[in-house]
């Protein structure tokens, strides 16, 4: 983590402005509204520990941790607040809109910041292409970071795990169930899906003698136009779809999780990059863990908790709680008295009985699987 | 004074409900009807949700099979320190929204009849009034631009060296009241003088060229024809709006909110939105938006009196 922020404070240093005069903003957080994860879930990532969300979960003693009051926790803020009273940190990050943040990471100014791949890819990594900025060099790049050097890091997990959080119903009224489902089932058949991810064949993408599907530069240009999306391509994130290795066994079944074609969609600057540090693909970068277990991901139920239970009431006053004092941590003049106020308030808010309801979960789940091995 | 006494003393002639009386309304009453029903559906019927409030009310059972649990809900409700501090934060808001607003429009419709020139007064209550007609995500987003660290306003400031680092507007508690309140300012303004500019050209002209005659000057006209004339219709605007103090906005609040202040931002519309539909709690929602109902009729109906007493307009 400190070498993360030497880095970017170095380079900051270096190169202060773009290259038309606007001032580069070292780091900026996102979080606003949901999104705030950006800021808060980090020390889970710092520990070492995969993206369970809203906790963390030892993985020999199966049990519940709270990363908000861990160590790690209290030196990221700490950092972060050493940050900010430098000018490191945007003093805007905690009032930005998720617009005004893509808006800014679109012009390139942004040197570092601290969010998902896909919550910034389609939008500003989009654009940047778009404006030509990433043959400047404006490109995000994915570092595995933790609190110390020489961990374990779980920023990227492979392997199936299923997402429980949400589902695709049918109405009861529905005449012809049967239909319905046949309907999904053909939006989820290869050919649909090929057509819904990568386009038309010929328009969107060509396929070479090995059948191996890859895009000419024209095409990603155009595939990376907001418009041309909107009318040529369906991905539809809510619905279902696949990730990973498509039905032929040769090409991925969307275009970005094609090894080549991404490379090959990198500008010079991130192929260097890669080249320097012997990596190919984003999870190269990062290195890859296997799943974490049967249990994950936990937010899938920590994101379905309503106020009717003590812990879900619990978990809602957190939220709150964090929103306001997690910034006002940042920007506090003095640390460690904010801190202690953050951590009394924290308190009040029961966060026990959260970790309780999470930990009979986790058993739950851990029993359930076992009635599968 | 004469003639308004007289005038009292007409006695309207009572009209006996008959069939043929009935018969020869019956235009009249069908139209009245429509507007019962209508309202009747439109604003009764929907007051039979209230009873969500006492009841732990789940979609699944519906309103008919759900838990009563009597006034729990609010007792939940009261014991929320955030409910307090919202309940705070909305009347702050309204009130201030209310005076500023007010005080602006009325003000802003004299000083525009006080213009000569017609051309000139036409342009400026164009533009004027315009900004009614935007929504709130466009006055917010345009509030964010100008109030950013490289917005027009910290510009200015800089430039005039009254500051000498942007200053982050939206971070520091104490400002967002303020902030909210310029924007309705900025936004209403206009609309809210038309119905002003036009209480005062029904003013009668007769009274300004006598004015004019015992020597009063221009201020001396405003405070003595303009503003008694005007009275009513801001006596009558002001009992409204009083009522609508707890309608102290949703959209802007919650545009402009964010996590460091949003123990000042949050208003009961967002409280209900973020416990009502967000966690799936209807029942406290509605208590909240029960309680806000209850406020404002007692709000309107202490106004009312007010007004009565001092033998003002009055609604009722």
């Amino acid at each position: 983590m400190d070498q993360y922020f030497d880095l970017i404070e170095a380079y900051n240093e270096a190169n202060p402005t773009m290259e038309d005069g606007t001032e580069n903003i070292p780091y900026t957080i996102l979080c606003e509204d949901w999104r705030y994860f950006c800021l808060e879930n980090a020390p889970q990532f710092l520990d070492g520990y995969p993206n369970d969300g809203s906790v963390i979960v030892d993985p020999e003693e199966l049990k519940v941790i709270d990363y908000n009051t861990t160590d790690t926790a209290k030196r990221y803020f700490q950092k972060l607040n050493e940050e900010y009273q430098k000018g490191i940190v945007d003093p805007e990050s905690f009032t930005q809109t998720y617009d005004e943040y893509i808006a800014k990471l679109s012009t390139g100014r942004v040197l570092g910041m601290i969010d998902q791949w896909w919550d910034f890819a389609y939008t500003a990594e989009d654009a940047l292409k778009q404006q030509g900025l990433d043959l400047k060099g404006c490109n995000y790049v994915p570092l595995p970071i933790t609190i110390e050097e020489g961990m374990t890091n779980q920023w990227h997990n492979s392997g199936g795990t299923l997402n429980v959080a949400s589902g695709l119903a049918i109405t009861t009224s529905c005449e012809d169930v049967e239909g319905a489902l046949q309907f999904v089932n053909d939006l989820l058949g290869q050919e649909v899906h090929d057509l819904r991810c990568w386009g038309e064949k010929g328009v969107d993408y060509e396929v070479d003698e090995n059948g191996e599907y890859y895009r000419t530069e024209e095409m990603r240009m155009q595939a990376s136009d907001t418009a041309y999306k909107a009318s040529h391509l369906c991905t539809y994130s809510y619905f279902p779809q696949y990730t990973g290795t498509s039905r032929d066994g040769i090409n991925a079944m969307k275009p970005e999780g094609q090894p080549k074609e991404f490379y090959d969609g990198l500008s010079k600057n991130v192929q260097e990059c890669f080249t320097a540090y012997g990596a190919e693909t984003y999870v190269d970068m990062l290195g890859t863990s296997e799943a974490p277990g049967p249990w994950y991901p936990m937010y899938s139920f920590s994101n379905n908790m309503t106020t009717d239970t003590e812990g879900g009431l619990a978990w809602t006053k957190m939220g709150e709680v964090k929103h306001e004092y997690l910034p006002k941590v940042v920007m506090a003049a003095d640390f460690e008295t904010a801190w202690e106020e953050y951590m009394g308030i924290y308190d009040s808010c029961n966060p026990q009985a959260f970790i309780d309801e999470m930990q009979a979960e986790l058993d739950r789940r851990m029993e359930e699987a076992a009635k599968y091995e | 004074m004469a003639l308004i006494k007289r005038k009292e003393k007409i006695k309207e002639p009572e009209i006996k409900i008959t069939w043929k009386e009935i018969k020869r309304q019956k235009v009249l009453l069908l139209w009245s009807a429509i507007i019962v029903v209508y309202g009747f559906i439109f604003y009764y019927l929907p007051l039979g949700g209230w009873l969500m409030a006492f009841q732990n009310y789940k979609p699944k059972d519906g309103l008919l099979h759900s838990q009563f649990v009597g006034l729990e809900k609010f007792v939940q409700l009261f014991s929320d320190v955030t409910f307090l501090k919202v309940i705070r934060n909305t009347l702050a808001m309204g009130v201030i929204n209310l005076a500023v607003t007010f005080i602006m429009a009325i003000v802003f419709a004299i000083l525009l009849n006080e213009v000569k020139s017609a051309g000139g007064k036409k342009t400026v209550q164009t533009i004027s009034y315009l900004p009614h007609f935007l929504s709130w995500i466009i006055v917010t987003g345009i509030l964010h631009d100008a109030l950013s660290s490289t917005g027009i306003i910290n510009e200015l400031l800089m430039n005039f060296g009254i500051l000498d680092q942007p200053l982050n507007f939206f971070a520091h508690p104490k400002f967002f009241w303020p902030i909210v309140a310029f924007a309705n300012v900025w936004k209403e303004t206009g609309w809210n003088a038309i119905i002003y500019l036009s209480a005062i050209t029904a003013i009668d002209p007769s009274l300004y060229e006598a004015a004019n005659i015992d020597g009063a000057g221009r201020w001396a006209r405003i405070k003595y024809v303009t503003l008694p004339g005007i009275k009513p219709t801001i006596i009558i605007l002001l009992l409204m709006n009083v009522g609508n103090v707890l309608n102290a906005g949703f959209e802007i609040q919650y545009l402009l909110g964010n996590g460091l202040v949003q123990s000042v931002s949050q208003t009961i519309d967002i409280y209900v939105l973020k416990w009502g539909i967000s966690q799936n709690d209807f029942s406290i929602g509605t208590a909240a938006g029960i309680f806000k109902s209850l406020v404002s009729i007692v709000l309107i109906v202490i106004a009312n009196q007010i007004a009565k007493r001092n033998g003002e307009e009055r609604l009722f």
